[in-house]
């Protein structure tokens, strides 16, 4: 206390910023700030090379000139516009049924006393120890005979019942540090528990779905494992496969797969950019208690 | 009041549910009754070539293109995936029997064996593809006790791609020996190039390579397959020779720095941006010739030498290969029409020809005819060596066994190379694999 004061003074006197302590901070944050940006530019600079020119002893190349004919080539050859919209059907869908559920789900189980809840949920949470991998043959074996094979439920299903665990287990971390006074409240004035659930629980939870939300958009987006899996028809295939369609036997268009890249991105950083505040406040709150 | 609201909840998933399949179901069925006026067919064909557009894939496309013209009744919905989703979804497509109607196969043991012992593979008859000139003995690799069950597309061998320039500007020759080929890297190491660039983190360059060592080594490719028969052994004192002699050619400096973490796509740019002299890599790399993305004087000054040889051995003792080819399924509907589109589709006049002359690749039918005097200096020299053949080593050694056989030999010859074996073990650990494989083949 003592030093800030006399740096205040000190500041004040001579109009100089002798601010050691932020200077650091600064730099330190435009470094941090740099390395995070770093990997976009890069991916957005290789987008405009040739593929030759991968690979080489320098970082950063400028484009020389800038192949714009990758992003020609990802829309008529990685059929971007297509896929894109299956993307975001598939990616919205389950990201909306997944808040749904997990919400429903974390309300039961916080707030509700019943004979299996601790049961039930840790049965949901073994749901997060399951291996991708474990579940493709018999998930293929169930979509065959059920005719789901070539269908968007055959990655909205999976997808949402992949994230449904962690979801609810952040979103009933975050449920946890609600006052229970504040329902208690809504009770007495003559609350019904789904008032409860939609009129009070909802408004506060927004940060945790959010965050919810943006993680599960980002799985869905990149997932590709399950969609190869399942999908072979192109009117279903979503943007991961756009991709793929750069590979030759042995090597592959990369400055095209570059672009089809960095178009696959940009919804991601929307996404992110959108709901940066809510998801900080949702990680913050949800790991005090969670 | 609650169990209401809960059944409500409920039932109004499952009609939501069950209205959307019935959706999706309705219109897949309205799309099948719209194939089906007259006799048409839907063959599903399955590759490994995701590119459509350029190189083998472009070839393939064009060739399933034309015959939907001339076949307005059939209808080839194709479906591509690169190498490792590819060889996931067969692995999961033969466990539910449902193997698309034609797929791509590699005629060696580690891919298309499990096939044909489960009976997923439907029998071709030889009779169909006489006359299409294939290279004798091509089908070798896709036969099991004398029955035929696929058919090759590519011929692959393992020469070695050289930089004209760089090799002139420098004074140096390029090397026939072994020797020689320590020399020349060593001087191209002075001058600050690297000499030899290659792929090791991919894994299966290495073992391809082996068989080159051992054959100079001893002069034929009979050992190798012998050893992983079991008639001999890989604690051969040839064998451990050679690995010696590999890891004395890789200590001395003839691989480009980090070619142990340098993958497909590196160490090709690496070779095409003019930094090494030489890129060991297969015949199917005649493109760089023509290349684009590579600068002119890259393009102009690839050429290609057969592998360097010892007193032992001649130029013409070459790793030769049939790689990827076309197997029809045994669960198909429509093998007849599967097998009416292969034979049309090595027809002289498209896959031999079609493939020679975009130069992705060599096909494994004769094509001498379709020689345009228009080819690279590559391509021509390319051919000649081809010409050359004085033994042929068959399927490299990696693939002639199990998945797992494969995956023991790539990673014991990157610990032989970093020193976590020695040559000594490295035979041991290597006939330990081909019994453990044997005995899993029984």
């Amino acid at each position: 206390m003592n030093t800030n004061s006399k740096l205040n003074i000190s500041q004040k006197r001579k109009r100089k910023p002798p601010k050691v302590g932020k200077v650091i901070l600064y730099t330190f944050m435009a470094i941090v700030g740099i390395l995070q940006l770093f990997p976009l530019l890069w991916l957005f600079d290789y987008s405009l090379l040739k593929s030759g020119n991968f690979f080489g002893d320098a970082v950063f190349q400028f484009p020389s000139p800038p192949q714009w004919d990758n992003y020609v080539k990802a829309f008529t050859q990685g059929h971007v516009l297509p896929y894109f919209f299956n993307s975001l059907l598939v990616t919205l869908v389950s990201v909306a049924i997944t808040a749904v559920v997990s919400i429903l789900l974390a309300y039961a189980f916080t707030r509700m006393k019943w004979k299996f809840n601790v049961l039930f949920m840790n049965i949901i949470l073994l749901g997060m120890m399951i291996p991708i991998h474990a579940t493709l043959l018999p998930n293929f074996i169930i979509f065959n005979q059920v005719g789901l094979l070539n269908s968007y439920w055959a990655l909205i299903l999976p997808y949402t019942a992949f994230n449904i665990p962690i979801s609810m287990f952040i979103v009933s971390g975050f449920m946890e540090t609600i006052p229970k006074t504040i329902e208690e409240a809504a009770v007495i004035d003559g609350c019904s528990i789904w008032g409860i659930l939609f009129k009070i629980i909802l408004p506060i939870t927004r940060p945790a779905i959010a965050t919810i939300s943006v993680v599960n958009f980002i799985n869905c987006w990149n997932e590709f494992i399950m969609a190869y899996t399942f999908i072979t028809l192109d009117k279903f295939k979503t943007l991961p496969f756009s991709i793929i369609q750069f590979v030759g036997q042995y090597s592959s268009n990369y400055g095209a797969q570059f672009a089809v890249m960095s178009l696959i991105a940009i919804p991601s950083i929307i996404i992110y950019l959108i709901f940066t505040d809510e998801i900080n406040k949702g990680l913050m709150s949800g790991s005090v208690k969670g | 009041m609650k169990k209401w609201i809960l059944l409500l909840l409920t039932a109004i998933l499952s009609i939501g549910l069950v209205a959307c399949s019935d959706n999706t179901g309705s219109k897949e069925g309205s799309s099948k009754d719209g194939k089906k006026d007259g006799e048409k067919v839907t063959l599903k064909f399955f590759t490994a070539l995701p590119d459509r557009e350029t190189g083998l894939g472009g070839v393939e496309q064009k060739i399933i293109d034309s015959y939907m013209e001339k076949n307005p009744n059939v209808k080839i919905e194709v479906e591509a995936l690169q190498d490792e989703p590819f060889k996931d979804k067969i692995k999961i497509y033969s466990s539910t029997k449902q193997l698309p109607d034609i797929i791509q196969a590699w005629g060696q043991s580690s891919f298309i064996a499990p096939l044909i012992n489960n009976g997923l593979l439907y029998e071709l008859n030889p009779a169909d593809f006489e006359d299409k000139d294939f290279i004798e003995g091509s089908f070798d690799g896709f036969s099991k006790d004398g029955k035929l069950y696929g058919v090759p597309r590519n011929t692959d061998f393992l020469p070695l791609f050289y930089n004209k320039r760089l090799f002139e500007e420098n004074g140096i020759e390029p090397p026939k020996t072994q020797e020689d080929l320590i020399a020349v890297s060593k001087k191209f190491r002075a001058l600050g190039i690297n000499p030899v660039a290659t792929n090791g983190m991919d894994g299966w360059i290495f073992p391809m390579w082996f068989d080159y060592a051992l054959q100079r080594e001893t002069g034929s490719f009979d050992l190798m397959d012998d050893a992983l028969h079991g008639d001999k052994s890989y604690t051969d004192p040839a064998v451990i020779t050679a690995a010696k002699k590999m890891k004395e050619i890789v200590d001395a400096g003839v691989f480009a720095d980090g070619y142990l973490t340098a993958d497909y796509g590196t160490a090709r740019n690496l070779f095409g941006q003019e930094k090494a002299a030489m890129y060991l890599m297969g015949a199917w790399e005649m493109g760089l010739a023509t290349d684009e993305n590579f600068p002119e004087s890259f393009r102009n000054n690839v050429g290609v030498i057969p592998y360097p040889v010892s007193d032992k051995s001649k130029a013409g003792d070459l790793v030769i290969y049939q790689g990827g080819g076309y197997s029809i399924s045994n669960n198909s509907e429509h093998k007849e029409e599967a097998v009416k589109f292969l034979k049309y589709f090595f027809e002289s006049e498209n896959w031999p020809k079609l493939t020679w002359q975009s130069g992705a690749g060599m096909p494994a039918q004769s094509f001498d005819k379709y020689l345009t005097g228009k080819e690279s200096t590559l391509q021509k020299e390319m051919i000649d060596i081809f010409n050359s053949v004085t033994s042929a080593s068959g399927t490299p050694i990696l693939d002639d066994s199990t998945p797992e056989f494969k995956e023991t030999i790539m990673s014991l010859h990157q610990e032989l190379f970093t020193g976590k074996v020695t040559p000594n073990q490295f035979g041991e650990k290597l006939d330990a694999a081909a019994k453990k494989a044997r005995d899993a083949s029984k």
